[in-house]
């Protein structure tokens, strides 16, 4: 099927990344999911191509870019199974925050090192008591001079340990009604006092993926660090979700696209019985519908994406796609391991990782709980 | 559901649950998850010291001449420790099975007995590189020689294959014949010289020493023959029973836990200005889940009934199998999406018990191979039973027997 968000000289830029990841990214999985982090010479290595943020004017260090080169960037890391390395959280999803939100003199301060990898960024929304409701939360940041006073935990952060500089969400006016409104966002810099990054969560996947939590006593933040205006956080963050679950989502239907594709090519070698696998009706309808159910979310996708380059209004159909494509990605892995028999339960095989990596898919970035609340309330309900 | 036990099952049931809860530090489980320890010899010497191992097997080796269903019981207490201990504790309960039905005197006081006791570790090797549903299609061969045989090739996904004292091991001891003569089943002895490989990365069920083992020229007694030379079909098919039941309760117990988790967590956390239970979304997956358990119980227990019976179980085993990993893996996953996030992290042991869980779909007969077996019992009944009760087609609007055509 024709892309049609995708021209030709997106299909020669998805060639040349696709050979720099399987140089540069897939060898190292395993080594950076027993390290538990992705290193940052892998980082710097992708600003030095100009993978990092390429939708960023020239000005700050990108590319100019439209949003399908960052698409396909996100797309082939998963493709390669790399799902602990999210490079889109960094490029697509917190420096939009910065662009979008910041004055001049922050862009100025904070862009370029995005787009080289000096500065690797993250975004700490979830507290351990407030997750899915987030205008629950309870990190503060109170005005002193020309600082803010932040106070308060965060959690599931992502990027959250190498990370140089992480917006973070705090209630600068707690008697603010509704509370969403009291809510602002500061820019934390690595090594400002009183900011502690705490341990690697151990996860079920995700396991190159330095996610961690965050603490904040009297943490002293420079006023000018604030993003954007005072009270208006929660609005920022509602319209840059969209985005964010467009990532996700895109990052789910790729990896389901991969992991039929390993399946698939397991089920053509893998012999039972005299024959390959796949040639067993059972296992071969089971591909059929494994197939059937990616490409309808790549359709669904496709769509959604041109919606988003066009400047639509995606909120529904995003919340639907983030939702569907991540249990149906889920769908896939499960199915995959089944098909791949023992060896899917061994680490040695791609389809073994993605199935631990893909579960939290339906859970991050608003669960599918959320999504369907996003839907309902949207459809009148 | 205690209505399906006697009150002697739920004394063992209670005994069970207390060993459970009381001689299991938390610290084991976690060593075998992290690999720090990879065997489960511990617990089976416990397990035996406490008298709970083979519960079904007569009390003269070291069982207590219970029944199926009362094992079954037990079993799904154990299954709240997940897929590596359970494995551990029903494995003398599998290749007991084996020696009880097949094995000689000899064979059950110089094996059986001290397995029940816990002071062999025992394990089995069935599957083949090459494959393994495909289990008649093996290539290790046993050639007799003088007063021995010479067991040769590979074993692989072996769990306790890294220190257990003895495996049965199935191999080709007449390779012309056909498939289901051709093989023998043989206790071997690590000592006999049976090399282990390689110990596998597993995406749960991890410290259990699974490996490869590979007999090279291994010379067995033929004292340690099973059963009759190339009859070990039989041994082979009656074996599936405890692998395939003990894979199914023990799945119980890892998803009623889960649930009691996830279940606990809903009435605790607070989202919106409420616990989260009282959102429909969350109580409604906690109710379909425990629909699912309940189903998948009744079932085993049905299945456990056919065991203690005459009948071949064969069939309503393997369904057993197939619904109760099905719906425990599905309990498992609601219980971690109604967690979210934090039941992604290792501060919950739901992301545990569903990377274990995973294991059991696969595991003991793949839950396809599960189907080949249910649909080719199911069309043998139904083809065999025509005539015994109402025939239905009868009461057709328009019966009409010309219209009928088959060809």
């Amino acid at each position: 099927m024709a892309r049609r968000w995708l021209d030709q000289e997106h299909e020669i830029f998805r060639e040349a990344f696709r050979r720099y990841v399987q140089k540069e990214i897939a060898p190292h999985i395993a080594e950076w999911d027993q390290q538990g982090q992705v290193p940052r010479e892998a980082w710097l290595a992708l600003g030095r191509q100009g993978y990092l943020c390429p939708w960023l004017e020239e000005r700050y260090g990108g590319s100019g870019a439209d949003f399908g080169y960052s698409v396909i960037i996100i797309e082939e890391i998963a493709r390669a199974g790399a799902l602990s390395f999210m490079v889109g959280l960094h490029s697509d999803i917190v420096t939009p925050y910065l662009h979008a939100f910041a004055n001049e003199e922050q862009r100025q301060r904070w862009l370029p090192g995005a787009a080289s990898g000096q500065s690797i960024l993250a975004i700490a929304m979830t507290e351990p008591d407030a997750g899915s409701d987030l205008q629950a939360m309870r990190a503060t940041a109170s005005k002193d001079g020309e600082h803010y006073l932040l106070n308060g935990s965060k959690t599931f952060i992502s990027n959250g340990q190498c990370c140089d500089l992480v917006i973070v969400a705090a209630k600068t006016d707690l008697q603010a009604d509704p509370a969403r409104g009291g809510i602002s966002l500061l820019v934390v810099e690595e090594g400002a006092p009183g900011f502690v990054k705490g341990n690697k969560l151990k996860k079920m996947g995700l396991h190159g993926q330095d996610t961690c939590e965050m603490v904040f006593s009297d943490c002293r933040v420079p006023a000018a660090n604030l993003l954007g205006r005072e009270g208006r956080g929660f609005a920022y963050m509602m319209e840059k979700l969209q985005q964010e679950r467009l990532v996700c989502a895109v990052m789910s239907q790729a990896a389901a696209e991969a992991m039929l594709r390993w399946t698939v090519d397991y089920c053509q070698e893998r012999r039972i019985f005299g024959r390959p696998v796949g040639q067993f009706q059972h296992n071969a309808f089971k591909l059929a519908e494994m197939a059937t159910e990616v490409e309808l979310g790549r359709a669904f996708l496709d769509e959604l994406i041109e919606d988003h380059m066009a400047g639509r209004d995606i909120v529904s159909k995003v919340s639907m796609a983030k939702w569907w494509i991540s249990e149906m990605a889920n769908r896939v892995a499960y199915h995959g391991v089944q098909l791949h028999g023992g060896y899917g339960y061994m680490e040695e095989y791609p389809i073994c990782r993605a199935y631990r990596d893909v579960r939290v898919h339906t859970i991050f970035a608003g669960t599918t709980e959320v999504m369907k609340s996003i839907i309902a309330k949207r459809m009148g309900l | 559901m205690d209505y399906l036990l006697s009150p002697e099952q739920l004394a063992v049931r209670d005994e069970v649950r207390r060993f459970v809860k009381e001689q299991v530090p938390s610290r084991m489980v976690r060593e075998m998850d992290q690999g720090e320890l990879e065997s489960g010899r511990w617990f089976v010497e416990k397990a035996g010291a406490a008298g709970i191992l083979g519960l079904r097997f007569p009390k003269a080796y070291g069982g207590r001449g219970l029944n199926w269903v009362a094992d079954v019981a037990c079993m799904e207490e154990v299954g709240v420790l997940g897929t590596s201990l359970g494995c551990a504790y029903a494995m003398p309960s599998i290749v007991g099975e084996a020696l009880v039905r097949f094995g000689t005197e000899e064979q059950k006081n110089k094996y059986l007995a001290p397995t029940l006791a816990g002071r062999l570790y025992s394990a089995e090797g069935l599957t083949e590189p090459r494959g393994g549903s495909d289990f008649f299609g093996a290539t290790t061969t046993a050639v007799a020689d003088g007063d021995e045989f010479v067991l040769s090739g590979q074993k692989r996904f072996v769990v306790g294959a890294r220190d257990s004292d003895w495996f049965l091991v199935y191999a080709k001891s007449d390779p012309q014949a056909h498939p289901h003569k051709s093989m023998s089943c043989f206790i071997v002895e690590r000592d006999f010289g049976v090399e282990v490989q390689n110990i596998y990365q597993l995406m749960g069920t991890r410290g259990g020493g699974t490996g490869r083992l590979v007999f090279d020229g291994v010379r067995v007694p033929k004292a340690n023959l099973v059963g009759e030379l190339h009859g070990a079909y039989d041994i082979f098919n009656r074996m599936m029973v405890p692998e395939r039941l003990t894979s199914a309760a023990g799945a119980l117990g890892s998803a009623r836990a889960a649930l009691e988790v996830a279940t606990r967590y809903s009435t605790r956390r607070k989202a919106f200005g409420q616990t989260i239970n009282r959102f429909q979304a969350v109580g409604f997956m906690v109710a379909d889940s425990v629909a699912l358990l309940d189903a998948a119980r009744a079932l085993c227990y049905v299945a456990a009934r056919a065991a203690d019976g005459q009948d071949d179980p064969r069939r309503i085993v393997s369904e057993a199998k197939k619904v109760t990993t099905e719906n425990c893996w599905q309990i498992i996953n609601n219980a971690m999406q109604v967690m979210g996030g934090i039941g992604y992290t290792t501060v919950y042991p739901i992301e545990r018990l569903m990377r274990d869980a995973r294991l059991s779909l696969i595991w003991t007969g793949s839950n396809q191979v599960m189907n080949l077996l249910i649909q080719h019992e199911w069309y043998k009944e139904v083809m065999q039973g025509g005539g015994k009760a109402r025939d239905v087609e009868d009461d057709a609007l328009t019966p009409d027997e010309q219209e009928k055509v088959y060809e």
